[in-house]
């Protein structure tokens, strides 16, 4: 039986600026991301890999086509709701986007204040955001006093603390150093093994070297050239249709009586 | 129950946060506030000046044209008789009925702390009256002939009609009147733009805290209401502050200017804001403070 896709994109266009200042940002992208997935977007700069993740968090609109999420078209929905929508899309960006004099704990609380929920609760599920990336709830260090592979840590418990269905990932390994970037690569895949879908845009070898990505999809110059799962679906050989109305001519059923 | 514990937790972090903010910046918040209070007290003494001004003339009687005085024994059929025909006039807006009672009300009042005075003294060695307005711009000679002609009634003792002296009075107040608006749009204005610049300041220092807000799905209330709440606080303390000024500068001047001018504070006090007056004022200033501050997150604070 095959996965129910998380995200979905059809035939989505998507400019910036007018008349002669108009940039194509993304052209007629389609494709899937079944649930549980650890999914790649790889390409040059100015592929599109940003605008695609951002179009997922409603910080943009298409031109054209539609992006569901969990099966719900975002784009239609209404503008009060599009909070809501984030707090089921988390989000990591390669320059962290954290409140520097903060600690790691406050951090992560913040996207749970968004809720509403109660002080204690907050608390909870942050510093268990905190434990699942390997920090430590109770350090009293201001962010900004930490490494860069700390801060992204940080980051991705921000986004894990929500519980959100999906996870999206900017670069995340954009301002890190090999060893750094394998770290939060293994931090990702973890939480990935744990069910929640991934989606990552990077251009770092080393993800895709790292043997944990099931779907990649390669953009260029806004357009989608590669989606192996697409391409895996296609090369799998298809299931006889043993309907003699639409079967084709030769494919039917042997007529009865035909080997007596 | 859930729903508005979690909007009652939303509400605190709002105001918590709003606090948070202006003790991050408090120089900024300290002169928004003191900018703030400055054009206040100059609407609050334009309108203090007014509202003196008012009731001085109202105890000067230089808002009733014209003055009926009844005899004691005046029969209430040809008392009305003649309250008909003086409302049936087109010039007339309103007759009003003073009784004895009323008259020494009003005198009492007038006297303030010496009401005491009159003590023992029965209200009916006051006339009954009845108080004639008239139209606004109704000429000295009209209000002349009607008095002359009210005079004829034989339940008429006598007659006051306010002199030219007390249209120019009138005038004067309509003028200081015109003024306070003036002042109150004025004021409102500026405290406006104070607090807009203010909360512009603080919007651009906590711009990645608004942006990561907006990806952690915080709603544009959540997003937008420390700074909301931020100019609500710097609107309302101006005001107070204002209040407060205003009122140490009137208890300090009241005494020299009752004593100096005491004929013309003879039927009537000075007077400071009434507890309404000053709750009106604070929530002027809020409100003020609230219109600023939105105009100021509205554009950039947004889902």
């Amino acid at each position: 039986m095959a996965t129910m896709p998380i995200l979905e994109f059809s035939s989505v266009t998507m400019t910036y600026g007018r008349g002669r200042a108009k940039t194509v940002a993304l052209r007629d992208v389609s494709f899937r991301v079944p649930e549980g997935a650890f999914s790649v977007l790889v390409g040059p700069s100015g592929a599109g890999k940003s605008t695609l993740l951002k179009l997922v968090l409603a910080m943009e609109r298409p031109d054209e086509g539609t992006i569901a999420v969990a099966d719900r078209d975002i784009h239609r929905l209404r503008k009060h709701s599009i909070p809501y929508l984030r707090r089921n899309v988390g989000a990591v960006f390669q320059d962290f986007k954290l409140l520097p004099d903060a600690t790691p704990l406050e951090n992560v609380s913040l996207a749970l204040q968004v809720l509403g929920l109660p002080r204690r609760e907050v608390r909870a599920r942050a510093s268990r955001a905190l434990e699942q990336v390997e920090l430590e709830p109770g350090t009293r260090r201001a962010v900004s006093r930490m490494s860069g592979g700390e801060q992204q840590r940080v980051a991705i418990a921000r986004a894990l603390s929500g519980e959100p269905a999906i996870l999206l990932a900017d670069e995340p390994t954009g301002n890190l150093d090999p060893r750094l970037s394998r770290e939060i690569l293994d931090v990702l895949a973890r939480i990935n093994a744990r069910g929640t879908t991934v989606m990552l845009a990077t251009h770092d070898p080393i993800v895709r070297e790292s043997g944990v990505v099931t779907h990649e999809l390669e953009l260029d110059a806004g357009r989608l050239v590669s989606d192996t799962l697409a391409e895996a679906e296609e090369d799998s050989p298809q299931p006889l249709d043993l309907d003699a109305e639409t079967a084709p001519v030769g494919a039917g059923p042997l007529p009865v009586g035909a080997v007596a | 129950m859930k729903g508005s514990g979690s909007t009652l937790r939303a509400a605190g972090y709002v105001v918590s946060r709003a606090f948070r903010g202006m003790a991050q910046a408090p120089m900024v918040q300290v002169l928004a506030v003191a900018t703030t209070a400055v054009c206040m007290l100059l609407l609050g003494t334009v309108m203090l000046v007014w509202t003196n001004a008012q009731s001085v003339a109202s105890a000067w009687g230089i808002d009733v044209p014209v003055t009926v005085y009844l005899h004691d024994d005046a029969p209430p059929d040809e008392v009305d008789e003649l309250t008909r025909l003086l409302t049936e006039i087109p010039e007339v807006t309103s007759v009003e009925r003073i009784t004895p009672e009323d008259a020494m009300q009003r005198l009492a009042e007038g006297l303030g702390g010496e009401a005491g005075m009159l003590e023992g003294i029965e209200p009916e060695v006051l006339p009954a009256s009845l108080e004639v307005r008239l139209e606004e711009g109704t000429s000295s000679a009209f209000v002349s002939a009607l008095g002359d002609k009210v005079a004829a009634f034989g339940i008429v003792e006598d007659v006051a009609v306010a002199g030219s002296w007390a249209d120019q009075a009138q005038a004067m107040l309509e003028t200081v009147g015109q003024m306070a608006l003036g002042a109150a749009s004025l004021v409102g204005f500026a405290c406006m733009a104070i607090v807009w610049s203010t909360i512009r300041l603080a919007v651009y220092a906590r711009r990645s805290e608004i942006q990561i807000l907006r990806l952690v799905g915080g709603s544009t209330q959540f997003v937008r209401g420390p700074f909301i709440v931020e100019g609500l606080m710097q609107g309302a303390l101006g005001a107070a502050v204002a209040m407060s000024i205003l009122y140490a500068g009137f208890d300090t001047v009241r005494p020299f200017l009752e004593d100096g001018l005491s004929l013309l504070f003879a039927a009537g006090t000075l007077r400071f804001f009434t507890p309404t007056e000053i709750c009106m004022g604070v929530a002027f200033g809020a409100a003020v403070g609230l219109l600023g501050s939105r105009a100021a997150a509205g554009r950039y604070v947004v889902t």
